[in-house]
């Protein structure tokens, strides 16, 4: 076989979102690697300008599944910096809490896909199952698995009681022993290391040459992470390390997070053990001054940065915002080259790659009906109705749990 | 003539190794969902498959060559029933055994993967093809290894027949203890041969979609399927036949024993695919020259020795 | 005050550019801007990548600022501090010029303007379309403040 160029995506069944890279092929032997991106754009940053605060924080929230606390968190500090609205200490331990407990779900949930990319679907299973004793915790905390909505601009909107921190605990002592346990399968299991150590290099110079952050920085030793260079939150006064790695590898980034999972224990309990009495929000003005502000936020897959304008108005002027995964994009390209077809997807994978941030930015269209109104829920499963009756198929009669459904 | 049409069509052959396929498809699914702590599909999951993929419609792309794309399911197919006469079921003889069909089994076995590359071939489609060409450098890589595992074995038993070999183990069943390095290296080339993780390299999902299968669907796939839950009946009893001594004179006993090393082997073989992640094609093919073949070379070196010494 | 080493960074890049004062102010701890011409736009980012050391451009901002098209680029240094460099051009001719000779990441933030806004970057090649679908119209910016919210109608979507 000659040179092969393979698309892989926008869909394919390595990835969860659609993304498309355009890989050249010499038998097994990667040449040539593109990065297409804007699969995802919905235009949140134009939908930011003609909504409220209170309102963007919710779109912010939903710009991603898993980092959704990492982005409606950055928004929130630009707002509040200009606003020069300082949040109670209490609510400052709160959001970096559940910061913690985000970046806890967002590690356990990278390592199973991780297994799974290089096959090893047992550590996928495994670790999806504690990964949900994570997510039922945040439900209890927040009332959500994701999209926690417990920002608010001058605070949080729910206090954690001392049963609720008990419960923390509790849950915290269980991810513990399971890290350790994972920490063992991913420094001592034959074939996973076969197929991480020396995959995807990318050394520390090429790391900082294409501006790579997070943990794909961290495992090429760069010490980088914004939550100690550039504290937020209460992070100023919690003691925790930055862990780096000198692999500079898959393995160094399965490493490194897997080590920051005992981290997020670690400022857990300080979290729980110091959390300050006191109000949980303060009053937010309805108008915000004129002014601007640039906030940084480590989320799990690296630095999140967002940029907020304002014009006097309860609406912003302009939402900037920049998801982890796009500032390591022009990295990801560099590492495929060279390696093999097989380590494709992992290579990919060991980002952490979120498409649906990086991308973030087109609104819902009718295009049945012109307009570029939303559709509501009862209005989607009317629409669904008649497009499945008008194309032969007619549900209605057929009973569900007692209801009709058609 | 009744007889022979009864045992090729119903048992052991097709009706009886369809419905077995299906039951350790259940099996290696069950326990792999165990292993990982998941709770597993019930017991009729893999028939449901098969109807609901029967009952499908049959996709040709339209690049393919038609008559290829569509004969080389039953091709696959039929060489693994063919192969499935020459392994004893109930006892210690199969049911047409002749001096030098353990060569024939093997030869039979290595047909369905030649059709999965042709079939992947003439699909013309850029995953089907790189999946084909993964499937035809493992099939060189295993294929050695495994011969010469069983190879040995056969060697201290002196005959090349595979009921002949199963008789002289059922006879001096200690003799099998010299052979566990040569059931390792089986096992593990076996694991190649079924196409399964670490070796699922020619279907891994993540990288090429489903390989040489990537356009096959319907009827078509399911054939497929059921050559592939077949080939693993075959395949864990040749390995059981010619490894595992534990054989009875009475019919009834002789299926359940047969019943029991299958789905022991079935076991093995789950266990091992879920503690593993998937190999690189030149990983697996470095490993199965450097380590396997010495590991069946070394098999084949005891049983000279053994054999050696039992003459003497 | 503990503003030391912002106060530090701001007084160098006062005296280097010999720039008025109010061009450069210090916000917060860790945050200073500064706004530059666009002429001395690139003398500017290499003094920034080389003499200042820092070592991440965090992102580009673009931003309709009325007659003005406005870009913001947030540079960041590992001890945290954060300079924001802010160069402007009128509407009818918002060119710049690329920063990918520092700064090689860039070329993804530098698109994403020229689709949003409808920036002109010199040194990147202006075909590619990100975020913006491949059919997407030409002279539509969605982030231009007057872009009229009805979506364009989208040529040959899906192809690739």
């Amino acid at each position: 076989m000659g040179k092969v160029v393979i698309p892989i995506g926008p869909q394919h069944p390595a990835l969860k979102e659609p993304e498309n890279f355009v890989i050249t092929l010499d038998g097994e032997k990667v040449v040539a690697a593109a990065v297409n991106l804007g699969y995802n754009h919905r235009g949140i940053e134009k939908a930011c300008e003609q909504r409220t605060y209170l309102q963007d924080i919710y779109l912010i929230e939903r710009i991603c599944g898993i980092c959704s606390h990492a982005h409606s968190t950055a928004f929130i500090q630009a707002a509040e910096e200009i606003a020069e609205v300082e949040i109670p200490r209490r609510a400052a331990f709160i959001r970096t809490l559940i910061g913690e407990l985000e970046r806890i779900h967002s590690h356990f949930l990278w390592l199973g896909v991780a297994g799974h990319e290089v096959g090893f679907d047992t550590l996928f299973m495994y670790s999806w199952r504690d990964r949900e004793l994570v997510l039922d915790l945040v439900a209890k905390l927040t009332g959500n698995r994701v999209n926690y909505g417990i920002n608010t601009l001058g605070g949080v909107r729910r206090d954690i009681s001392p049963e609720e921190a008990a419960e923390i605990r509790k849950v915290i002592g269980a991810l513990e022993e399971r890290t350790k346990y994972y920490l063992g399968i991913a420094s001592e299991e034959t074939t996973l290391i076969s197929r991480f150590l020396n995959v995807g290099r990318l050394s520390k110079e090429d790391a900082l040459r294409l501006g790579a952050t997070g943990p794909v920085a961290r495992a090429a030793d760069i010490k980088r992470d914004v939550r100690k260079d550039d504290p937020y939150a209460a992070y100023g006064e919690i003691p925790f390390d930055v862990i780096t790695d000198t692999h500079a590898d898959v393995l160094g980034r399965t490493l490194v997070r897997v080590k920051e999972l005992m981290e997020c224990y670690k400022i857990i309990r300080y979290i729980l053990d110091n959390m300050p009495e006191g109000l949980i929000s303060v009053r937010f003005p309805r108008r915000v001054p004129e002014g601007e502000a640039f906030s940084r936020y480590e989320a799990p897959r690296g630095e999140d940065v967002h940029y907020v304008k304002s014009n006097g108005m309860d609406k912003p002027e302009r939402v900037k915002v920049r998801a982890p995964t796009m500032a390591n994009a022009a990295s990801v390209a560099h590492m495929l080259s060279g390696g093999y077809l097989a380590d494709v997807p992992i290579v990919i994978a060991a980002i952490d790659p979120c498409f649906s941030c990086t991308d973030r930015t087109i609104r819902v269209r009718d295009i049945f009906r012109g307009s570029d109104s939303v559709l509501d829920w009862p209005a989607l499963r009317d629409y669904s109705i008649r497009w499945y009756r008008e194309n032969g198929l007619d549900f209605s009669g057929i009973k569900l749990f007692g209801r009709e459904i058609g | 003539m009744v007889m022979t049409i009864f045992y090729i069509l119903v048992f052991p052959g097709f009706l009886f190794l369809s419905a077995y396929g299906l039951a350790v498809e259940f099996v290696d699914r069950k326990l792999y969902a165990r292993f990982q702590n998941r709770k597993g599909p019930p017991w009729f999951q893999p028939f449901a498959d098969f109807v609901k993929l029967i009952s499908k419609e049959t996709i040709i792309p339209a690049e393919a060559d038609r008559r290829m794309f569509k004969s080389l399911p039953v091709f696959a197919m039929t060489a693994v029933l063919t192969a499935s006469l020459y392994i004893p079921v109930w006892s210690t003889q199969s049911l047409f055994p002749f001096e030098g069909d353990v060569i024939v089994i093997l030869y039979l076995l290595t047909i369905p993967t030649l059709t999965f590359f042709l079939g992947g071939w003439h699909s013309s489609s850029l995953y089907s093809t790189l999946g084909s060409v993964r499937v035809l450098t493992q099939l060189f890589a295993y294929e050695v290894p495994l011969l010469m595992a069983i190879l040995g074995p056969a060697l201290l038993a002196g005959t090349w027949s595979l009921s002949g070999v199963s008789a002289f183990y059922a006879a001096n069943p200690i003799y099998a203890l010299v052979n566990i390095p040569g059931f390792v290296a089986a096992m593990i080339a076996a694991q190649g041969k079924l196409e399964r993780v670490p070796f699922d390299i020619p279907e891994a999902e993540t990288e090429i979609v489903a390989g040489a299968f990537t356009e096959y669907g319907g009827r078509l796939l399911a054939l497929f399927r059921m050559t592939i839950d077949i080939e693993m009946v075959v395949v864990a009893a040749l390995v059981s036949a010619i490894f595992i001594p534990l054989f009875s004179a009475n019919p009834w006993l002789g299926f359940l024993f047969f019943v029991i090393k299958t789905l022991f082997v079935v076991f093995l073989l789950a266990l091992f695919r879920s503690v593993m992640a998937r190999l690189r094609i030149e990983q697996m093919v470095r490993f199965c020259w450097r380590v396997l073949t010495p590991l069946a070379l070394v098999q084949i070196l005891i049983d000279l020795i053994v054999k050696g010494f039992v003459q003497l | 005050m503990m503003l030391e080493r912002e106060e530090a960074v701001r007084r160098q890049l006062i005296e280097w550019l010999g720039c008025p004062e109010d061009k450069c102010r210090v916000q917060r701890a860790r945050r200073i801007w500064l706004e530059v011409a666009k002429e001395d736009f690139i003398k500017v980012v290499d003094f920034i990548a080389n003499t200042l050391k820092f070592g991440m451009l965090c992102t580009i901002t673009g931003l309709d600022a009325g007659e003005e098209i406005q870009m913001i680029y947030h540079f960041a240094r590992d001890d945290g501090i954060v300079l924001n460099v802010k160069q402007s051009a009128p509407k009818s001719d918002p060119v710049f010029e690329t920063v990918t000779g520092h700064y090689q990441g860039a070329t993804l933030y530098e698109i994403e303007t020229m689709n949003l806004l409808g920036t002109s970057v010199k040194g990147i090649p202006d075909d590619i379309r990100y975020p913006l679908p491949d059919g997407w119209p030409e002279g539509q910016h969605p982030l231009r403040k007057d872009w009229n919210r009805e979506v364009p109608e989208i040529k040959g979507e899906g192809e690739c």
